[in-house]
């Protein structure tokens, strides 16, 4: 007999003691993709159910389309598609049932007393693992495929019939076929480091969540100890995935041809080193926890280290910052962590406090990691870089601007790997912003000044912690320390980009009012700007550049310019140009007029493609969004030339009536605690209106009184607003517009009220506010305004 | 031949096998006698390759085993629980057998299997514990491998079985001079089956002789002696160990045949006999010299 047939003989004897997983494979393969394609193309020809439709496929080809994207969601491998969680399944159950043997003494002493090579054994199994699931796979994938494809023909469209749908069947198998050699050799080495099944499966769990768990556990301390901490959200997220395999396979923030091409690496490493243990691992070790004694303290001490941390900073935050409790907490679970270990390498609940020493040092490892962040020993929190280090700067805070967007974020359902036909909305992060912004060393010392301002506010603990970060205008939730100090606290994220290409980020809470003229320099720069308002720095020649079309909103509608081609490159640098040129004072007197859509090409062709599967355009239309400013004269003349009529129906003569109500509630008592207090009492304190409750709305039918009103009050809803502008939104004004079709309410307050009732499903209406300093002393009057409330509820600069 | 020189094998800080020197002849049968935990499993294990010593060295004609596959073809390992595969029948287990073993025997394994009635056509794991030692047994033998390492396999076997079973193995070694290195606490198991007896006791070999040997040195006399004589009277014999019972006086003593026959004669006792001694009487005897009572030893 010569080794090669020997080798395909043992082959196949390994395989006839697989016979049970062969079969698994073989019924959830047949079931996930031949049987559940019928099922869906069954259901989609025959439901009557109205499916989707894009614009130049007939609608009777609708449930062909759905057949499509049902087909693709069923095979995709990235991006978390479904298939995922069955090839991690069977990778797990492959990997666990190949090399379960050498958990048990009797099977390890059979195996390895017979003459075959250790090497022969661990590549017979492996191979085996691997056709088990591949062969079954590909199999049951491309049938599918081939159904699939007989039924999407018809639509003529990329990707679809059946070479497409075998083509993207074949190409996601080799795709799922990484991520399954990835946590498969994973599984592999769990088993190979351990002889124990139990012990296996735990050590399989820290594989997948050990290293995420330990990033988590960081971020968390620096969330609770660093007052100026900020996490980089999509940085941390990458970083998750990069952690472990289990989350490198299952999500999506890595290109997906990294991903496999990583996976694909990372598995054939992985079974290199479960090999090299392999040979190195000792039978007698069978049914122990350990394979190496080596690993055990080791692994020990990484377990119970940030086990100890997790419930410190657990106590710590739950009894209310106590350094005692956080200190107890972290004991405890010190040496509960570590007798649980114990009892796992031992088998034996009598070892539990064995090697005290070691559990001792990772106490006081633990102790001295929660000590440099309880205390800040390394300054992070007062750290700023000096000016010779720091290439740019940057800073993003809601106080000045909503993040905008840009049509980059649309990915379509080829590009970012979605199964459906369909888009994806991502969004522009604050840090998409930061990295994009370039502040030169002219204002390095206005974002120093933010940083020391914050540095100092994180110091005295108090002085605005919570401050408003997501809120619009200047409405300042928190009157408790802000209110009576007369200082505004918001929150500002600044980056420095170092020269060594690193970024050093920090979230801060600051005195808006202090900094005024620091925050004001630095929204009047270009490069804050063309990173806030991407639309400011399309390069000429980029796909965002060729803008075909204009939309606008204005407070009443939204629609298409009507421009002519050659006129949209002019209304594009006009408004940019006038953007660019927009300083922050500027913003504080001047409303928002209008919000303009310039719309790429491509931005377009997704727009009607997600319009004529849906029916409507969804994120489209308010994403991408610019405001036009009153004093954009130049652009507001080239609207003008286009027939927009902006605001048009906002005439006194077009109202019905304005309904003033007011909208401030008197909750500041409600944090007191209520001690003999009567019923009556009580309950009025409860329900947060009693100041302004007996105060009726004003309800103004005259003209003339309208267009008084009118001449004090904007329209604040436009999808890109002004942060700026200080609208009062303690009185809101409801103008009712008068249908062309209809006549003028009148009568008294209770004869409109029902007229507008009876009306108000067919008629428009639009919310107004008044400015803070421009607020009409009757109005005043009328809702008892103070000059707290005006603090509160709006803004005095 | 298996030599087997300062092998040390030490689990966790507990020594198991302790610098044992050793040698196994060919075709003979060799008899690892020992206590629980003496080290006997441990030594076989390493014999076959299952296990790397710490120290020492393990070689089975001449070369080391350990991953050697060369010299595992040479090597059958029956361990006192030995697996088969689940749900299988013993001739699935011969393929299998068959393809790891190039001079496994299939149809020796079929006529083995009818010789010993064992039922073909059920699975194993219906197969009682004695029964499931003699499929192992006939396994072993089938594969036709030089050397059959049993480990406490004759234990669940029937003494009829274990008749046929030894028959068996005398067989084999005279047609093809199989080596079977049988391990057990229980000496009078290896009573008549082994050549050689080597006596484990933590970790290290007490002794390891021939058992002829042995016999040559040391005799049983049962004799009646006359009237007024008494075992004190006997002083040319080296007298081991006595036992009286009656008037019958049982003696071990060490010495030659013809030496003890012709002092006996001396004496001319009313009757005297020379029976064959039990292992255990061996046994007993040799280790006393070095100061240890085999009976706790083996008991």
């Amino acid at each position: 007999m010569t080794s090669r047939s020997s080798f395909f003989d043992l082959l196949k004897e390994n395989m006839k003691r697989r016979l049970w997983s062969i079969a698994l494979s073989v019924i959830v393969f047949l079931f996930y993709f031949p049987i559940a394609t019928l099922m869906y193309i069954d259901f989609s020809l025959n439901s009557g159910t109205n499916y989707d439709m894009i614009p130049g496929i007939d609608a009777h080809l609708r449930p062909y389309l759905n057949i499509f994207s049902q087909f693709k969601g069923f095979h995709i491998a990235t991006d978390g598609g479904v298939v995922i969680s069955v090839i991690i399944f069977f990778a797990v159950l492959m990997g666990v049932s190949a090399f379960t043997y050498l958990h048990d003494k009797k099977t390890t002493d059979f195996f390895h007393s017979l003459p075959v090579s250790r090497k022969k054994i661990f590549l017979i199994r492996n191979i085996n693992s691997v056709i088990i699931v591949a062969v079954p796979y590909l199999v049951f994938a491309l049938i599918s495929a081939l159904i699939a494809g007989m039924y999407t023909g018809v639509l003529g469209l990329p990707g679809t019939g059946v070479a497409g749908c075998m083509a993207f069947a074949f190409k996601n198998y080799l795709a799922g076929m990484c991520v399954f050699l990835l946590i498969y050799a994973t599984t592999v080495l769990a088993m190979m480091l351990t002889a124990h099944r139990a012990v296996a499966v735990l050590a399989l769990m820290v594989f997948f969540f050990y290293l995420p768990a330990v990033l988590a556990l960081s971020v968390s301390y620096m969330e609770v100890f660093f007052h100026n901490y900020y996490a980089a959200y999509e940085k941390l997220q990458t970083a998750y995935q990069c952690l472990s395999p289990l989350y490198w396979v299952c999500m999506d923030k890595i290109d997906p041809a990294v991903q496999i091409a990583g996976a694909l690496i990372g598995g054939i490493l992985l079974l290199t080193v479960s090999g090299w243990l392999y040979g190195r691992r000792r039978s007698e070790t069978a049914g122990q926890a350990m394979v190496f004694s080596v690993t055990k303290a080791p692994i020990r001490i990484m377990i119970v280290i940030p086990a100890s941390l997790a419930a410190g900073i657990i106590f710590y935050s739950m009894m209310k910052d106590s350094t005692l409790w956080g200190v107890f907490g972290m004991a405890a679970a010190a040496v509960l962590t570590h007798a649980l270990i114990e009892i796992i390498y031992h088998f034996d609940f009598r070892k539990l406090l064995s090697h005290k020493l070691q559990l001792i040092l990772s106490f006081a490892a633990a102790a001295c990691v929660f000590a440099f962040f309880r205390f800040d020993v390394s300054g992070y929190d007062s750290r700023i870089p000096d000016d010779s280090k720091v290439a740019t700067a940057g800073i993003c805070t809601y106080y000045l601007d909503d993040v905008f967007q840009d049509d980059g974020h649309i990915v379509s359902g080829e590009d970012g790997g979605m199964h459906r036909y369909s888009y994806v909305y991502s969004d522009r992060s604050e840090t998409d912003v930061l990295k994009a912004m370039q502040l030169g060393s002219d204002m390095f010392n206005a974002v120093r000044a933010i940083a020391e301002d914050g540095i100092a506010n994180s110091k005295n603990n108090g002085a605005g912690p919570d401050a408003e970060q997501y809120g619009y205008g200047q409405m300042n939730i928190y009157p408790d320390n802000s209110g009576s100090s007369g200082a505004d606290y918001r929150n500002i994220v600044v980056v420095w980009h170092l020269k060594n290409g690193r970024d050093m980020y920090r979230s801060y809470s600051v005195d808006v009012k202090k900094l005024r003229a620091q925050i004001d320099s630095i929204y009047d720069t270009k490069e804050y700007k063309y990173a806030v308002y991407p639309l400011t720095s399309f390069e000429e020649g980029s796909p965002e550049r060729d803008i075909t079309g204009v939309n606008y909103q204005d407070c009443m509608s939204k629609d298409h310019l009507n421009i002519a081609e050659e006129d949209i490159d002019r209304l594009y640098e006009t408004y940019c140009r006038e953007l660019l040129e927009l300083t922050a004072e500027d913003r504080r007197s001047t409303p928002v007029v209008c919000d303009l859509q310039f719309k790429s090409r491509r931005f377009q062709q997704m727009a009607d493609e997600y319009y004529g599967r849906n029916g409507y355009l969804g994120v489209f239309s308010s994403m991408a969004f610019y405001p036009v400013y009153e004093s954009f004269d130049e652009t507001l003349r080239i609207i003008d030339e286009c027939g927009a009529d902006i605001n048009g129906k906002i005439r006194p003569d077009n109202i019905n009536a304005l309904v003033i109500s007011g909208s401030m509630y008197d909750d500041s008592e409600q944090s007191e605690i209520y001690i003999d207090l009567n019923e009556a009492a009580l309950e009025a304190k409860q329900t947060g209106v009693t100041k302004h409750q007996d105060i009726e709305d004003m309800i103004i039918t005259d003209t003339d009184e309208i267009a008084e009103i009118l001449d004090c009050t904007e329209f604040s809803g436009l999808d890109a607003g002004n942060s700026l502008y200080p609208y009062f939104y303690g009185v809101n004004v409801t103008a009712y517009i008068k249908d062309k079709n209809s006549s003028r309410i009148t009568g008294d307050k209770d004869e409109v009220y029902a007229n507008i009732a009876a009306e108000s499903a067919g008629m428009s209406s639009v919310m107004l506010y008044f400015r803070t300093d421009n607020i009409p002393e009757s109005i005043r009057k009328h809702f008892r305004i103070t000059d707290a409330e005006l603090k509160k509820y709006g803004t005095v600069y | 031949m298996i030599e087997v020189k300062s092998l040390t094998k030490k689990y966790d800080g507990f020594t198991a096998v302790d610098r044992l020197d050793l040698t196994i002849n060919e075709a003979e049968v060799f008899g690892l006698i020992g206590t629980n935990g003496a080290g006997k499993s441990t030594l076989l294990k390493m014999v076959s390759g299952i296990i790397r010593p710490d120290e020492g060295s393990m070689l089975v004609d001449g070369e080391e085993i350990f991953e050697n596959i060369a010299q595992k073809q040479k090597i059958f390992y029956i361990s006192d629980e030995q697996h088969f595969f689940a749900n299988a029948k013993p001739g699935e287990m011969a393929v299998f057998y068959s393809r790891v073993y190039e001079s496994f025997d299939t149809e020796m394994f079929r006529k083995l299997m009818t010789a010993f009635e064992l039922p073909a056509e059920k699975k194993i794991n219906t197969y009682s514990k004695g029964m499931k030692k003699l499929l192992s047994v006939l396994l072993g033998i089938s594969s036709k491998t030089k050397y059959l390492l049993c480990d406490e396999t004759f234990d669940g076997l029937d003494p009829v079985m274990r008749q046929a079973v030894k028959s068996l193995l005398a067989g084999e070694m005279e047609d093809r001079g199989l080596t079977p290195v049988i391990a057990s606490h229980n000496l009078r198991e290896l009573e008549d089956i082994c050549d050689h007896v080597g006596l484990l006791h933590k970790g290290g070999i007490l002794l390891s002789k021939d058992l002829d040997d042995m016999k040559l040195n040391i005799h049983k006399i049962q004799c009646v002696l006359r009237p007024g004589m008494n075992e004190e009277d006997i002083n040319d014999l080296d007298i081991i160990a006595k036992d009286r019972r009656g008037s019958l006086l049982t003696l071990t003593v060490r010495g030659i045949e013809e030496e003890i026959n012709s002092i006996m004669q001396q004496l001319d006792p009313v009757f005297y006999e020379l029976v064959p001694l039990t292992l255990e009487e061996i046994f007993i005897c040799e280790t006393e010299v070095k100061g240890y009572d085999i009976k706790k030893l083996l008991l």
